[in-house]
């Protein structure tokens, strides 16, 4: 790598959790997958809360936040998150989620804003080419 | 928020009272990370906003707790001045083969009780594989973070390889935070250590191979020439020798206020001197595309044109 090849920077994404489900193995897989692709992952650790969340998003300055969820707490999580990112006038960091989600919920977080709901048993490679379409269909946006 | 606000908007808005001041300063962050040239752009705009009061580089061997650390100092800080803010920069490498990374060093930072306090803002780089890549838009991140208004700012960065050299382009001073079990003194003054710490750590006191650490350090220390730089003991675990690490860095930097601003002037003629010739060299690169590339060499061991004839030809070109 020499110094003066023009190289983006990488598209930076903060992968967590919310509320109070401790299971780490999901998402450090998950950050791991996204920096073997290319990104560079803030991962803040387990437990936080929504207002955490959204802090650090906003100081990283992340294109978007993943959340992985097993404790079926993800509808008044993700409708805090949604809500502060408004205050903040940040609702253009997109929010996408994994984990154990019924249908139904999909529909509702996606109602919400939520741009792509992952189940369990989703391929690596369909995680990140998802992904990764969110931010050529922002750039788009754009123009 | 508008996508594409730019340099001055942004600086505007970091100036302002508005709910996304914050949010601008972390999008100019981005910026100064892009280019040489937006990084001078940004340090010059900034030129009449206050710079961190104290800009402390913590480095050492991976492990041996500087982020446990440093979140110990922010947590002093904030009890000493409840109103004051304070910035961090947390540098991790890149992955050599995708480019990415895993930056997890805010975990360890924050105690529950700052985790969410508008007064503490912490930004995590990559060193995006350049050697030095701590420099690059790391000076103009601190001075944005001058603007928001801390007065104090920590810069992590890990101690392999280079990165420890950089992190004095960057800092007044440079804490280094060694750790008993990690070897002993001799790996430690191979390692260059010694030359470019300002202030020594020995962290990790509540272990029992800490004091004869600490002890071979000191020894070491005196043995070579200079002789006034302390050396402390701390545990970030326990919450041990912080206010006395933090008074130690308070005591060296205002010992000669002068000296700190010419070594302030001193970094950023560098910063600024780098980015011309890097500006330049990018161009230069551009003109000398992959054909062209080709046909040059080709041309030079061929003997058809001369080494220095092709080097004037170029520099002509650029203009
Ligand atoms: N016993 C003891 N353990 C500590 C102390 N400080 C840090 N640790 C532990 O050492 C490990 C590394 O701590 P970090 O703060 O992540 O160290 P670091 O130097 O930032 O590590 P890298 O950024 O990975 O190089 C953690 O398991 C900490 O809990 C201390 O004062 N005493
Ligand atoms: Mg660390």
């Amino acid at each position: 790598m020499t110094e003066n090849t023009e190289k983006k920077n990488p598209i930076r994404l903060l992968i967590g959790k919310v509320g109070l489900d401790g299971h780490t193995r999901g998402v450090q897989y998950v950050a791991h997958i996204f920096r073997d692709a290319g990104y560079e992952v803030i991962y803040p650790g387990l437990r936080k809360s929504p207002k955490q969340i959204v802090k650090m998003a906003i100081e990283e300055d992340v294109k978007a936040i993943g959340l992985s969820f097993l404790s079926g707490a993800h509808i008044p999580l993700i409708s805090e998150i949604m809500d502060l990112l408004k205050d903040k006038k940040a609702e253009d960091i997109l929010v996408f989620c994994g984990g154990v989600i019924p249908d139904d919920d999909i529909l509702i977080l996606k109602k919400m804003g939520v741009r792509e709901v992952f189940t369990p048993g989703t391929s690596d490679k369909i995680i990140i080419e998802k992904v990764t379409a969110l931010f050529a269909d922002s750039s788009d946006e754009e123009k | 928020m508008k996508k594409n606000k730019c340099i001055a908007e942004l600086i505007e808005d970091i100036h302002s009272e508005s709910v996304s001041r914050i949010r601008s300063a972390a999008r100019l962050m981005t910026m100064a990370e892009e280019s040489s040239l937006k990084t001078v752009e940004i340090l010059s705009a900034l030129v009449n906003d206050s710079m961190p009061r104290i800009i402390l580089g913590i480095t050492g061997a991976p492990g041996s707790g500087k982020s446990l650390l440093t979140g110990r100092l922010i947590a002093e800080f904030r009890k000493r001045y409840p109103k004051r803010m304070i910035g961090v920069i947390a540098v991790d490498p890149s992955s050599p083969f995708s480019g990415g990374a895993i930056l997890g060093d805010r975990i360890r930072m924050m105690s529950e009780k700052d985790a969410d306090n508008e007064k503490v803002f912490i930004r995590s780089l990559a060193t995006h594989g350049q050697i030095g890549g701590v420099t690059k838009g790391t000076r103009a991140i601190t001075a944005i973070m001058g603007a928001l208004g801390c007065d104090v700012v920590l810069i992590e960065t890990v101690g392999v390889g280079q990165m420890e050299f950089a992190v004095r382009e960057v800092s007044d001073a440079v804490a280094i935070i060694l750790a008993p079990g990690q070897g002993d003194t001799i790996q430690f003054l191979k390692a260059g250590l010694m030359e470019i710490g300002d202030i020594f750590v020995v962290n990790k006191s509540d272990r029992p191979d800490a004091s004869p650490f600490f002890a071979q350090l000191t020894n070491t220390l005196h043995l070579a020439r200079n002789e006034k730089r302390p050396v402390l003991m701390t545990s970030a675990l326990i919450g041990k020798g912080i206010g006395e690490f933090y008074d130690s860095v308070e005591e060296l930097l205002f010992r000669d206020i002068l000296w700190l601003k010419a070594r302030r002037l001193k970094q950023t003629d560098v910063i600024v001197r780098r980015a011309i010739l890097s500006e330049a060299e990018k161009r230069l690169h551009s003109l000398l595309h992959e054909e062209k590339r080709k046909e040059v060499v080709s041309d030079i061991l061929k003997g058809k044109t001369s080494f220095s004839q092709t080097v004037e030809d170029l520099l002509k070109n650029c203009v």
